[in-house]
């Protein structure tokens, strides 16, 4: 029995099947994810159910748009221009697909490795990290998840210890689902998507402070990096698979990666021919 | 010789809240004349009467006069000349600072009724400056009467003591910082106390966030509330705080383990070396209150239901290996916990 772990499929199923076969993935093999199941890709309905389907064999850690999916379903909000989740909001098992993914953690660990979506900032130990991650999972799986998803866009506040309520809860996940440039002090700045090859000054990419967290971090959310971060301590499996470049797999603990080019069905559509984006 | 019920008996049932205990105040008699009609002395700084049936305590009316710095340099006066007037004026504010009478009718000099209706919390005096622990006091009141906030003079007055918090004993502002996590609002506690303390007693502990902490979070117990406070400091902060405080034992470590470990045990999918070691380092495999007190705050941190790792502690307990001895007995027992624990991994949340 191996635990595999696999980059942001977003929708990528004929992808994410191909890879399987290729890493030899079996009937007893645990299948982890660093999160973004579901959109931009072509298949998020299909994912999901083949998830949920492995039942204890798979877990995520919860990705921005795994949770921009359960704010439509449960914060009443809508689709947005390049979302491609129309077929999974209507199918007759989206709230049991919903209800499911929202007990997924913001934060997996195995014993010499911790998985989450976006990183772990430089501010925080993993002690932190963990209790962070376990109140908004308590919330996440609790009565007060549709308030949560309601309130749950936005930039700001900054991390602070101090942080009460919903703005405590919107600075732990955009820490652990959109972070990529960080301050010394661990302000965020979320425009920047590119490579980190020419931050806005006073911003460096999360893995390159000094980490307070011993063992390796596996990461997705940063397509433009390519997995390269140019340090062993963090690991990036988003390769870009919904812009029609690869996926990529690793087997834990010891971090033999497989990766296969995005299937023919995963490739984006060139721009012309791209559906008509929704309505926001 | 007349009786007056005091302080908080007469502030609680102003509020329509329960009273748990009554105080009575005695004016014009002396100890000898008290146990005469049958009251029994304890105490021995100032002597208190158990009334013969009821057994609520009754003192003589008193003065304090302070003589040295700190909550313990005091001089009481209690004797037959002191007057009622005399002795509600020494007291902290103005809510406990009412009497009632025998014939019903309530003596209120300070008025106290008035910020009662304004919930307010407002000193009777500058003698209020006299005892430190006051301002531990008034945040605990604060924390126990959610809707009351601390006159803008008392905060004022409550700063210019700051200086002289350091001469309390750890004891009494433990036992303030307890009660007010028992009380319904907890949170309002370290509100009051954070532009006050100034480093001194709860200097490392994060106060906001301790106070978002219990404003958002419902514990089972006090005892649980206070090991919460590892959920929003370092160990190596409440290691010094809680050492300050003269803290139990029980509750420094249980804290300890709540920072160190209550993202492990909280955990949907921890590691199952990582859940064992913590389970060993929170007492799981023996007896006594540790892990069941660690449990039940990070519940409540955590919001998570432990159901799942309660039972899972349970099968662990009962785990025994067969034909070896000493060091390879611990190996082989950690061998089995750790399938065991493997084995349950997801745990099931409600």
């Amino acid at each position: 029995m191996a635990t595999y772990l696999v980059g942001d499929i977003q929708g990528c199923y004929a992808s994410l099947r191909a890879l399987l076969r290729r890493a030899g993935f079996g009937a007893g093999d645990v299948l982890w994810c660093v999160g973004d199941l579901v959109n931009r890709g072509p298949d998020s309905l299909a994912t999901l159910r083949f998830a949920r389907d492995l039942g204890a064999r798979f877990a995520c850690a919860l990705g921005n748009h795994d949770l921009h999916f359960l704010a439509i379903v449960y914060g009443g909000h809508r689709e947005r221009a390049g979302d491609t989740l129309t077929e999974t909001l209507a199918a007759p098992d989206c709230a049991q697909l919903a209800d499911w993914l929202r007990r997924q953690p913001l934060l997996l660990e195995t014993e010499a490795a911790v998985v989450v979506h976006a990183g772990i900032p430089h501010v925080w130990d993993l002690a932190t990290a963990r209790r962070a991650a376990r109140e908004v999972e308590g919330v996440l799986r609790g009565p007060g998840h549709r308030p949560f998803f309601k309130a749950m866009y936005g930039d700001g506040p900054p991390w602070a210890a101090t942080l009460a309520g919903m703005d405590r809860h919107r600075a732990i996940v955009n820490y652990l689902t959109r972070m990529r440039l960080v301050d010394s002090r661990g302000g965020l700045e979320f425009a920047h998507k590119g490579a980190p090859t020419a931050p806005p000054p006073g911003y460096r990419p999360w893995y390159a402070y000094p980490p307070q967290v011993d063992g390796r971090i596996y990461f997705g959310h940063w397509a433009a990096l390519d997995g390269a971060t140019g340090t062993g301590r963090a690991v990036g499996l988003d390769t870009g698979c919904v812009w029609g470049r690869r996926m990529t797999l690793a087997r834990l603990p010891e971090g033999r990666t497989w990766s296969v080019a995005a299937a023919a069905r995963d490739r984006p559509a060139p721009a012309a021919e791209r559906e008509p984006p929704t309505a926001p | 010789m007349k009786t007056y019920l005091v302080g908080g008996a007469v502030r609680d049932e102003l509020l329509g809240r329960p009273v748990a205990d009554r105080d009575y105040v005695v004016v014009g008699a002396t100890p000898a004349a008290m146990r005469r009609r049958g009251f029994t002395q304890v105490g021995r700084d100032f002597p208190v009467f158990l009334h013969p049936r009821t057994r609520d305590h009754h003192v003589l009316a008193r003065t304090e006069r302070k003589t040295g710095p700190g909550h313990a340099g005091f001089v009481c006066d209690s004797g037959a000349e002191v007057t009622l007037a005399e002795d509600l004026a020494r007291r902290d504010l103005t809510i406990n600072a009412m009497a009632r009478a025998e014939d019903g009718a309530l003596v209120d000099l300070h008025g106290g009724q008035a910020d009662l209706a304004a919930q307010r919390l407002r000193h009777v005096s500058d003698a209020f400056a006299e005892d430190p622990l006051r301002v531990f006091r008034v945040a605990r009141f604060a924390a126990q009467l959610p809707g009351f906030r601390v006159a803008d003079e008392t905060l004022a007055l409550m700063r210019r003591m700051a200086p002289e918090l350091p001469t309390l004993a750890g004891e009494r502002v433990w036992q303030e910082l307890a009660r007010a996590v028992a009380a319904p609002a907890p949170a309002r506690f370290f509100e009051v106390l954070q532009p006050i303390d100034g480093g001194f007693w709860l200097a490392e502990v994060d106060l906001p966030a301790s106070g978002a902490l219990f404003a958002s979070r419902r514990f089972d117990d006090a005892q649980a509330g206070l090991a919460g406070l590892g959920w929003t400091n370092t160990e190596a902060t409440l290691g010094a705080v809680f050492g300050r405080l003269r803290a139990p034992t029980l509750l420094a470590r249980a804290a300890g383990a709540v920072a160190r470990h209550g993202g492990v045990l909280a955990a949907p999918n921890p590691p199952p070396a990582a859940l064992l070691d913590a389970l060993g380092q929170v007492g799981a495999f023996r007896q006594g209150p540790l892990c069941p007190l660690v449990l039940r705050s990070v519940e409540a941190c955590a919001a998570a239901d432990l159901a799942p790792l309660r039972q899972l502690i349970e099968r662990l307990r009962g785990e025994r290996v067969c034909g070896a001895s000493g060091a390879e007995y611990g190996r082989a027992l950690r061998q089995r916990r750790l399938r065991r624990v493997a084995h349950a991994m997801p745990l099931r949340r409600a």
